[in-house]
């Protein structure tokens, strides 16, 4: 601010200084009385600024600066008018030169002052308002212009002709320095300052002296990245829209590829044409590569490393190391390839002593030989968790229930138990047994309730309950018989119907004719039926015994308990009898079999009728009396099959440890084999409520499953695993021989080898 | 190891001990806390008798070591725990045994006889003081599976009582026995179940008595010994199913309660006309018996053999197709209603029975030969383990607080004594 306040006493001064400031002096002294009220708000501010801080004072200082600046050019003008009027007073010549460029300048200054005229300052109402027009319109009058205040600017007086001018460029010292001013009329004698302006712009520097061309350089942008940008604009639309300029450039550049004036793969042609220098290292023929080669490039496989040498090898070994005598002899008779090295390790005092390896060559040649035997093949190691190869199931104790531990052990046959069965209300067990007993338990509480001495010998092969609740029979094979037992057990009611039931019977004569007709060429097939009506045999419970050609093996109801067939295995075609009970009618529906039968089975709600022979189940449709599928199991030889109450599943289980599942909507293979079994499979059944099946083999376990099958045909089976029972024992490399579900609880009943049957719940 | 602050408690008051807070080390047993309160007790009284002791955390017995227990409850070890202890039960004592021909299914003690119902068709009926065979009855023509007491005391002498069977031949017979001259006659024949007829149980009042049979329905019948209206003369036709010439009566039931889908096996009455029926569909049902319907129903996992419920606690206890016994609670509708488990045996259980003066111990029989006491709060471990039987026990009964008596298929029937000491009554 001082500086501030010492320029404007410098100009007021240089003003004070001049002696003509006639004119002028009253706009300068209201431009210094200006000044000063300017250089006291100055202070007022800055004595604002001092109480108000260091960091303020730094912005007032430059706000200062910026009205130093207006004041300095408002300064400049006032000393332009000073000098106009002392050019009045004194009139000298100058060489033409300078006058030239004083006549320069002065068209500069009036642009000048043209240009701040526009800018406006209050200080120069001395100034001439008449405008850029030509001066000679004001010769004929006495003042020459107007200013602000619209008073007439006089002329000054004097007298211009040519010895006047002369004399003053004569006498006048200043004479070479003083301009005319068109606009007041006047002489100005420039000052010095004007002067080195002159010079300056004479020598081409620049205008102002203060400015310096070559300060130090204020970096508004900095180099580092800064976070924001410092135009947040979008870009413009224009930016996204393809030039249309290369858009023609590329026009031109396509056309006149298409036209075949410029030619794109012409360079290569100019590679080729350059000189070829020759790789003197590399290999004959290395551009052509053949395929294989390329590959075993791409291929490749780090030569085998022979092995490092050990202390062995060293010239000056470990004690330890070195052989015995007896170590070399040895050596030597050995083979070389039993040798453990191929040289004998020795202990020299130097390095230098040791003599020329002799064997060098042929170690070599060893090396060159491992090299190109080595097995030129890649290793893809298979990375696999060994959990994911297990499927994933659900675990068994989510499948509850099923059954898990034993809980009865039904005593009292004497020789191994080969069949079982339970009745259809769950109370009552049959069972039947090697030294041809049967008997019946309570199923609650492992009581035998019956005991039948059925045959003396013969082991009773196999025993079945009628299916239907409103019956009470129980169907027995014992060597070539199968016997149709009321064993009157249950309900009392259900007994005594089923025997009036089987007394009500009496024989069509019809059919009985038709028959015998027909009975005349295959009288021999059809077993004979004999009804027991009195004696010690009808109170056993002994109803009817039908007597077959040769030994059954099995017997199997229809679900409503009116039609039962027989196996009857070598007895050539008529393997399979079909029975009647209401109509005491038998018949042979295959007239040809295929194969040893092993096994029938009823469709549990369809006319289907299977018969498995060793390596087939064979699907029959009883109403259209033809085959309707053959399943292909992959076993050697069938021991057993059980259906699916639902009728579309269908297990097989085989002397070959096997246990396959069907699914018969799917396919004739098997959906699913499962081998839980190390030895024979005897026995597989189905649960009839529950999602189970099981199957009991000769290793003395019986493998419970959890079958779910879907009513979604979309969706698979599930098959899991879910518990080994063991309890049986293996007895003559016979175990479990037959097994079966109750038929309400998940409970399953299993007979074995060694004279019991175990209930497991 | 830590010790534990326990505050020492007992509701028997003629062993209370002062109410101090002990330290005891968390390695001590029932022996050592046992120690302490003959301690105490001596101490106070100046007496050298010793009882022994049983000690209860969070209504649970301790069997193990105190750290042990208060970390299996999840109880703060830092707290006063505060131990019950009552005096211990003493052991039942093999009393008598005796043997039947055959297998027995079901066994009943009064005060003067122990009635027992064989797989020989058979009722018996024994003196329970010298053990001998008073008489036998033959009125079913199958094995007899249950047998029921209808009325004890008819006449002021006591000498008379009756009693009901049931049996595989469908039929239920109401049976008098007179002791003065030992006679037992058989009155009236029940008849109308279609299968073999599992249980039987009589009411409080001894006025009807319901059976659960094989054809998966309730029937239940007067229980009176004088003929009523509903009992007919049997006509003695073709049929044979009915060849006991004795029988001259038939009675008819009063009210079939079907719903179940498999067979009844056991029964129980909650009060007067409330019965609580366990079957084999693995179902409780509980059933009114003035509307003959349905009131709620337990829905368990395993099929249901026996059932007793207790109007002490309040429970209901089976023996199921697995090893468990379980409490259910039958006024709780939803939910969780198994309450406990108590687990040891390692076979079906066959037979549950209420102690009939305590409302925390309980006896069972199973097919592990094993006739089991139990106390409900020691779920882990019976009482006592009962091992007389060398084969399947099918019956057990605590019907006289003095007795339990079991039945099995060893054909023996084994009376244990019980000590109803200073411990009965307590909680009555």
């Amino acid at each position: 601010m001082k500086k501030k306040r010492t320029l404007s006493e410098l100009q007021t001064s240089i003003l004070g200084d001049n002696e003509e400031n006639l004119f002028t002096n009253k706009p300068i002294e209201e431009e210094e009385s200006e000044n000063e009220e300017e250089n006291e708000k100055n202070v007022a501010e800055e004595s604002e600024s001092d109480y108000s801080g260091l960091g303020e004072d730094e912005d007032s200082d430059s706000d200062d600066s910026m009205l130093g600046e207006e004041d300095d050019s408002d300064g400049e003008e006032v000393e332009e008018k000073e000098e106009k009027s002392s050019e009045q007073t004194q009139h000298t010549e100058k060489d033409k030169e300078t006058s030239d460029v004083v006549a320069k300048i002065n068209e500069k200054l009036e642009k000048q002052t043209e240009d701040n005229d526009n800018d406006t300052s209050d200080e120069e109402d001395s100034r001439n308002t008449v405008g850029n027009i030509p001066m000679q319109w004001y010769e004929d009058f006495p003042h020459i212009g107007y200013d602000l205040d619209g008073k007439k600017i006089a002329k000054p007086i004097r007298n211009n002709d040519e010895l006047d001018k002369f004399l003053d460029k004569m006498d006048n010292p200043e004479y070479w320095k003083t301009i005319h001013d068109k606009t007041t009329g006047r002489d100005h004698v420039l000052t010095e300052e004007e002067l080195s302006l002159v010079n300056r712009v004479q020598r081409g520097s620049f205008y102002d002296a203060k400015y310096d061309p070559h300060e130090p350089y204020v970096d508004f942008f900095t180099n580092e990245k800064m976070l924001h940008p410092i135009n947040n604009a979008p870009a413009h639309k224009r930016s996204f829209t393809p030039s249309m300029v290369e858009k023609r450039k590329v026009g031109k550049l396509v056309h006149a590829i298409k036209m075949g004036w410029l030619k794109v793969g012409k360079s290569k042609q100019d590679d080729e044409e350059q000189i070829k220098f020759y790789d003197l290292w590399a290999d004959v023929n290395d551009d052509k590569k053949s395929h294989s080669e390329l590959a075993r490039q791409k291929m490749h496989i780090p030569a085998p490393k022979p092995a490092l040498p050990g202390h062995e090898a060293s010239y000056n070994p470990p004690p330890e190391y070195l052989p015995s005598q007896e170590e070399i002899d040895q050596w030597k008779e050995d083979d070389p390839e039993d040798r453990k090295f191929d040289f004998i390790p020795g202990k020299y005092d130097a390095l230098r002593r040791v003599p020329q390896y002799p064997k060098f060559i042929q170690e070599r040649f060893a090396r060159c030989l491992d090299l190109y035997l080595c097995p030129r093949q890649r290793k893809m190691k298979f990375n696999v968790n060994p959990d994911d190869l297990i499927p994933d199931l659900p675990k068994p104790r989510d499948l509850r229930p099923f059954p898990t531990v034993q809980a009865l052990c039904y005593r009292g046959h004497q020789a191994m138990v080969r069949t079982i069965s339970v009745d259809t209300t769950g109370q009552w067990l049959a069972s039947g047994s090697d030294d041809g007993i049967v008997r019946i338990w309570e199923v609650q509480t492992a009581r035998c309730v019956r005991e039948l001495k059925v045959d003396e010998k013969e082991a009773i092969k196999c025993i079945s309950w009628c299916p239907n609740a409103s019956v009470c029979l129980l169907a027995i094979t014992v060597d070539a018989k199968i016997i149709i037992l009321n064993p009157y057990i249950g309900d009392r009611l259900v007994a005594q119907a089923t025997d009036s039931l089987l007394q009500s019977y009496e024989p069509n004569e019809e059919e009985e004719e038709q028959s015998g007709s027909k009975s005349e060429k295959s009288n021999s097939l059809i077993p004979p039926w004999k009804s027991v009506e009195t004696g010690l045999e009808y109170q056993d419970g002994y109803r009817l015994v039908i007597t077959h050609p040769k030994a059954v093996s099995k017997v199997t109801w229809h679900a409503k308990g009116d039609y039962f067939a027989a196996t009857v295995p070598n007895n050539s075609n008529a393997q399979v009898f079909l029975h009647q009970l209401t109509k005491r009618r038998s018949q042979n529906p295959f007239s040809k079999c295929k194969g040893a039968v092993q096994s029938v089975l009823f469709h549990p709600n369809r006319p289907f009728f299977f018969v498995a022979t060793q390596k087939y189940v064979r699907v029959y449709n009883l109403v259209k009396q033809q085959l309707s599928k053959k399943l292909l199991s992959n076993a050697k030889w069938i021991s057993s099959i059980s259906i699916h109450p639902g009728g579309d599943n269908l297990i097989v289980g085989s002397y070959d440890c096997r246990l396959s599942w069907f699914d018969m909507d799917l396919s004739s293979k098997p959906y699913r084999t499962m081998r839980y079994h190390k030895r024979a499979i005897r026995a597989c059944c189905f649960h009839r409520k529950y999602p189970l099946f099981a199957s009991a083999g000769d290793d003395g376990s019986i493998v419970v499953s959890h079958g779910m099958v879907y009513s979604d045909l979309m969706q698979n089976p599930l098959i899991v695993p879910v518990k080994v029972l063991k309890g049986h024992k293996v007895d003559r490399n016979l175990g479990v021989l037959d097994c079966c579900f109750h038929p309400h609880q998940p409970w399953i009943f299993s007979s074995a080898a060694d004279n019991t049957i175990r209930l497991f719940s | 190891m830590a010790h534990f602050q326990i505050k020492l408690f007992t509701q028997q008051k003629q062993f209370s001990v002062t109410d101090n807070t002990f330290s005891v080390p968390g390695s001590s047993t029932c022996t050592e806390l046992n120690d302490l309160v003959n301690k105490l007790l001596s101490e106070d009284k100046d007496e050298s008798t010793r009882s022994d002791f049983d000690f209860l955390v969070n209504d649970e017995f301790i069997r193990t070591s105190l750290v042990d227990h208060v970390e299996t409850k999840g109880l703060s070890s830092e707290s006063v725990i505060d131990v019950e202890y009552l005096q211990r039960k003493q052991a039942p004592e093999l009393q008598h045994s005796f043997q039947q021909p055959d297998w027995i299914s079901s066994i009943k003690t009064t005060e003067k006889f122990i009635l027992t119902g064989s797989y020989d068709c058979a009722v018996t009926v024994w003196d329970r003081v010298t053990t001998k065979q008073l008489v036998c009855g033959i009125g079913h023509s199958e094995p007899v599976k249950s047998i029921e007491l209808i009325n004890y005391n008819a006449d002021e002498k006591k000498q008379k009582i009756s009693f009901v069977s049931t049996s595989q031949d469908q039929h239920a017979v109401i049976w008098t026995y007179n002791s003065s001259t030992n006679q037992l006659s058989s009155l009236f024949c029940c008849k109308g179940h279609s299968k073999s007829v599992e249980c039987a149980a009589s009411n409080e009042k001894k006025s009807i008595f319901a059976t659960g049979s094989w054809d998966s329905t309730i029937k239940v019948w007067s229980s009176s010994v004088t003929p009523e209206e509903d009992t007919q003369e049997v006509i003695n036709s073709s049929k044979k199913k009915f060849k006991s010439g004795k029988k001259s009566l038939t009675r008819t039931a009063k009210v079939t309660l079907p719903g179940h889908t498999e067979v009844v096996s056991a029964l129980t009455w909650l009060n007067e006309n409330e019965i609580c029926s366990g079957s084999w569909d693995h179902t409780i049902r509980i059933w009114d018996i003035d509307t003959a319907v349905e009131k709620s129903h337990m829905r368990g996992m395993k099929s249901i053999l026996s059932l007793d419920y207790s109007h002490l606690s309040r429970l209901v206890v089976t023996g199921n197709t697995d090893r468990h016994v379980r409490l259910w609670d039958p006024r709780s509708g939803e939910g969780a209603v198994v309450k406990c488990n108590l687990t040891s045996h390692i076979g079906w259980v066959t037979s549950v029975h209420w102690a009939p003066n305590d409302s925390h111990t309980l006896v069972s029989g199973s097919l592990d030969n094993c006739v089991k006491m139990w106390d409900t709060r020691s779920p882990k471990a019976p009482l006592y383990d009962l091992q007389a039987h060398t084969d399947k026990v099918m019956s057990v009964d605590w019907s006289l607080p003095d007795i339990v008596a079991s039945g099995g298929a060893d054909c023996k029937v084994f009376t244990f004594a019980v000590n109803t000491g200073a411990v009965d009554n307590v909680y009555g």
